[in-house]
């Protein structure tokens, strides 16, 4: 049985019906305009439809992949994936996104450059740090004097300043 | 690492240097407008704040665009950092009212310190050129008939504005608005083609969106929400002349964060009526097709607290109120 | 109208109106290239700049701001994967792998000469055909819309390839799930869960950055050791990746395909509720449909048609939505809305009497639609070596910075970064269906027709009483239900006619 899992078509579907399961359940519980009622097409019709057609679809897909003899294989693919670099991009995305508001643009989006610079193999510091500040700069620059847009300037600036 | 550091420095010393327009000083004010740029909130806020700037009144004028959930995520913002935000205008309109009675968001205007109301843009019914309708009271012979045949058009979802504006009118018209067949578009152009293709036989929609077209001869202006005829716009009749008495004014206005204290209230208000006095705002004004109605302070806020009233009534008549 | 036409190129004509069509196109290409700058915000960040110029001279630079941003956005959509556009997105589903396959300055050329194309045929139907047009534009109402919305759905037939079909399909479902998430037209709140990030929906700009630039990149990186990076730049010099040139037979093959989609995309660019993503993804189905056996094998794996076709649709289809917007005074997208914004602004408003009242503006906004065609192309061309060249930065630079654009244009709308909580989710997961090898592209069109496909239909159910007789009574909305069923059939029945056939 450990192999049962080790099939793309499987897993997907497996994610589907359990995505679209819950979609549906969460559906029902949309409330319902009266006036919409009166026409048979409320704020739930199409949810509750859609759902309805993901779930048997994704349940065929599912019944599909039992009687196929061979079905594509994740692990066999899986073993040549860099997955490091991956999962440390995605850390990376999500500490620049939590860390956004508090160190404010031009810092945070400098710091996720040069890390993920870094990260990915980039040794020479010099010019990592000018592509990641001058493209920062840049950007800020543009944005905040030529096109007029408020960037705010996030919590650990206005701790300097005030 | 250490060259990292370092940049870090340099950063935080170019940051400081350019301050992008939120340093508190005198003179400047940030306007933060709860919906994107090009929408009615933005222009108001953009027109009044380049008015005041231009004929320098005040030193700079910034805007930030906070969208969201309708207006709650710059109200919350506003309310959350208030401590901060000393400078700060929120512009908002009659939908703030709306919503909160709607119960789509957790706040009232009493969370905020209203300042003034400085626009209002009345709700127009409009029909086609070549439409049956004349005069308001063939839309209530139609209606009487048979309510399935006036289907209304309008920019926004169910129990927005344009929406609440129509029952107000069929409401004072004495129609039973529960039965009342508005069809919602996504944005006010949308609307119109609804009406011009004919599958919607009136429109509801703001006065300063209709007088354009109007004057194109594409459509009509049937009737206005206004309580007496517009000196910008003389030959538009008004719901209340046809014996309809439906007032509704649509404001526009500014609001403090909450706990402002009294004098800077009073700056605030001497500000807009510096605005007000402005020849370039009322150019701008009337450009823009935008009526005036001036209340400030406890006035603005008596008035909102009426409109809630008011509102609170026809979202019940229409059965949108216990959601 | 030869004396309107005349007034027009003599406005036109002048060295400063040159230069500003010149700046436009210049600026507008750059804008429109990051992602999450469309035309919209392009133009809406350029109107501050253009007061104090006369109404000609701006509305010439703003068109071509509007016509350089429309190209831009094709460019990221082909090099990097990034739609930042809805109107872009079909143009991904072939360019994208075309560029990857090491014809980048072929794919670039080949956007660039159908954006012209189209922006050129749909410039010649305007001006032939606008007073006739403005009337068919009505004819349309939200029966009309609704069906021409489930006629778009058909376009994901182009990614069931062998065993794909189901795939597909539970593909598109999922995006018009995901479409239904926020408060609808009836002001409920649907699957929201409270939560008021969730309460205007999912944007598209989000689901795209997320589930084609940031998976994309990601998976980029993921199998980034199975390819060393030595051989990678080796083959990409090969193939020499900044090479414009189309042989001949590819030139004949894009031809019909271009005219076609012009017209098409012309036509729909017309309907006020329709709009340039549909029309890309109608040319992108129609060419489908009609290409032979061969050229489907290759639609999604960088087709010339495939990439042709979607591309000259949207850009006849944005100079069709000028019809609307010039002859009725009706924006009939948000890129029409701004720009009416923009005209608003010179003093000018649109509608029948424009014509007559304000000849030398109509006439003057016509021609610089010409002239940001030429201009465009004639600026372009030369640069796409060098805008290829993006490819050529080192990969440990370039996926930093696309993952730092993507999440940037996201950021730049909303300026909500708890939306980009929600993006890096979406992300992953799309990583995640990337190796499970599930299409994402079906997702993306059923999200954007999702929307639209509800709205109008209970619009339509509203107007009809809850009665679906409109689909029947209505010739048009009948006309294109019926389009659609023989779309969806003909395969069937192809089959079974190939089996029966066979086994004779």
């Amino acid at each position: 049985m450990t192999n049962f899992f080790d099939n793309k078509d499987r897993v997907g579907a497996f994610l589907i019906l359990a995505f679209s399961l819950f979609y549906l359940r969460s559906s029902l519980s949309i409330p319902v305009d009266s006036f919409d009622a009166e026409i048979g097409f409320t704020s739930k019709t199409l949810p509750i439809f859609l759902g309805s057609c993901a779930l048997v679809i994704s349940l065929l897909l599912l019944f599909i992949s039992f009687f196929q003899s061979e079905g594509q294989s994740i692990s066999k693919g899986a073993r040549d994936y860099d997955w490091k670099p991956v999962l440390a991009l995605i850390l990376l995305m999500a500490a620049y996104v939590m860390l956004f508001n508090y160190l404010g643009f031009v810092l945070a989006s400098a710091l996720f450059l040069q890390s993920a610079f870094v990260l990915l193999g980039e040794r020479r510091l010099l010019v990592s740090i000018s592509v990641s500040l001058g493209l920062v700069l840049f950007l800020w620059l543009l944005l905040t004097h030529v096109f007029g847009l408020y960037l705010d300037g996030g919590t650990l600036y206005r701790v300097f300043v005030s | 690492m250490i060259r990292v550091k370092r940049s870090h420095l340099v950063c935080i010393a170019l940051l400081s240097l350019s301050v992008c327009g939120i340093a508190y000083g005198k003179d400047r004010v940030h306007f933060l407008i709860p919906g994107g740029a090009g929408g009615g909130w933005d222009m108001t806020a953009r027109a009044v704040g380049e008015s005041l700037s231009r004929s320098g009144i005040i030193e700079t004028a910034s805007y930030e665009n906070l969208s969201g959930g309708g207006g709650s995520r710059a109200i919350a913002h506003l309310i959350e950092t208030a401590p901060r935000q000393t400078n700060t205008l929120m512009v908002n309109s009659s939908s703030f009212i709306l919503r909160s009675l709607l119960n789509k968001f957790p706040y009232s205007h009493r969370d905020l310190t209203p300042i003034a109301s400085v626009i209002a843009d009345y709700g127009a019914f409009v029909v086609r050129i070549d439409s049956p309708y004349v005069v308001w009271q063939d839309v209530i012979d139609d209606y009487l008939k048979d309510y399935r045949r006036v289907n209304i058009a309008g920019g926004s979802s169910r129990g927005s504005t344009d929406h609440v504006v129509a029952a107000l009118a069929f409401s004072k018209s004495n129609l039973d608005i529960s039965r009342l067949k508005y069809i919602p578009y996504n944005a006010g152009g949308q609307a119109m083609v609804g009406l011009l293709s004919g599958e919607c036989q009136l429109l509801s929609t703001g006065l300063s969106e209709a007088v354009a077209l109007a004057e194109q001869g594409e459509v009509r202006i049937l009737a206005i929400t206004a309580p007496k005829r517009l000196p910008l716009f003389p030959n538009v009749p008004t719901l209340k002349e046809q014996n309809v008495d439906a007032v509704f004014a649509n404001w526009r206005g500014f609001f403090a964060p909450p706990g402002v204290s009294q004098k800077n209230v009073k700056d605030y208000g001497q500000l807009i009526e510096e605005l007000l006095a402005l020849e370039r705002w009322q150019q701008l004004r009337a450009d823009r097709g935008w009526s005036h109605l001036y209340l400030s302070g406890n006035n603005f806020n008596d008035f909102l607290s009426e409109q809630e009233v008011e509102l609170s009534i026809l979202l019940d008549e229409l059965g949108l109120l216990n959601k | 109208m030869i004396d309107g036409i005349l007034i027009g190129l003599q406005t036109a004509f002048t060295p400063i109106n040159l230069l500003m069509v010149l700046a436009g196109c210049f600026a507008g290409t750059f804008i429109g290239m990051l992602p999450g700058l469309g035309p919209v915000s392009a133009i809406a960040l350029m109107i501050p700049v253009t007061y104090g110029l006369d109404p000609a001279s701006g509305l010439i630079l703003i068109s071509g701001v509007y016509y350089g941003a429309v190209f831009g956005g094709s460019t990221s959509a082909i090099l990097i994967n990034a739609p930042g556009v809805s109107g872009a997105v079909a143009t991904a589903f072939d360019g994208y792998p075309m560029a990857q396959s090491g014809n980048a300055g072929k794919a670039l050329a080949i956007a660039a000469y159908s954006s012209f194309a189209g922006g050129t045929i749909g410039a010649i139907l305007l001006l032939l055909c606008v007073p006739f047009l403005a009337s068919v534009s009505l004819s349309f109402q939200s029966s009309e819309y609704f069906a021409l919305m489930v006629f778009g759905c058909t376009a994901v037939a182009a990614f069931s390839g062998k065993g794909q079909v189901l795939k597909a399909v539970l593909m598109t479902l999922v995006g018009l799930m995901l479409a239904t998430v926020g408060e609808d037209p009836s002001g409920a709140q649907r699957l929201t869960f409270g939560n008021p990030e969730l309460s205007d929906g999912i944007s598209f700009l989000l689901l795209s950055m997320a589930t084609f630039a940031l998976a994309e990149a990601l998976s980029m990186v993921l199998k980034g050791r199975s390819k060393s990076n030595d051989s990678e730049s080796e083959e990409m010099a090969n193939v020499n990746f900044k090479s414009l040139k189309l042989s001949r037979d590819e030139i004949k093959e894009i031809a019909m395909p271009v005219g076609r989609s012009s017209v098409l995309g012309f036509l729909v660019g017309v309907l006020p509720g329709a709009g340039a993503t549909i029309a890309s993804f109608l040319g992108y189905g129609m060419e489908r449909n009609l290409a032979s056996q061969e050229q489907k094998k290759r639609f999604g794996k960088g087709s010339p048609i495939g990439l042709a076709a979607p591309e000259t649709a949207n850009n006849a289809a944005s100079t069709g939505s000028f019809v609307p917007l010039l002859t009725l005074g009706i924006p009939g997208s948000a890129t029409t809305a701004i720009m009416l914004g923009a005209l608003l602004s010179y003093g000018v408003q649109p509608g029948p009497r424009l014509f007559i009242d304000n000849p030398a503006v109509f006439w003057s906004v016509i021609v610089s639609m010409y002239l940001g065609n030429i201009v465009l192309l004639i600026l372009n061309l030369p640069l796409i070596p060098y805008i290829a060249k993006i490819l050529q930065v080192p990969r440990q630079f370039l996926t930093p910075i696309i993952l730092f654009l993507s999440l940037m244009g996201v950021y730049l709308v909303s300026f909500n970064s708890a939306e980009l909580s929600i993006m890096l989710v979406i992300g992953v997961i799309a990583l995640v269906f990337r190796i499970l090898d599930y299409p994402l592209a079906p997702m993306l069109l059923g999200f954007i027709l999702g929307g639209m496909l509800e709205d109008n239909l209970r619009r339509a159910l509203l107007i009809w009483d809850g009665s679906y007789d409109f689909l029947w009574q209505r010739p048009i909305t009948a006309t294109i239900v019926m389009v659609t069923v023989i779309v969806l059939l003909t395969p069937v029945f192809s089959e079974i006619f190939k089996r029966a056939s066979g086994k004779r």
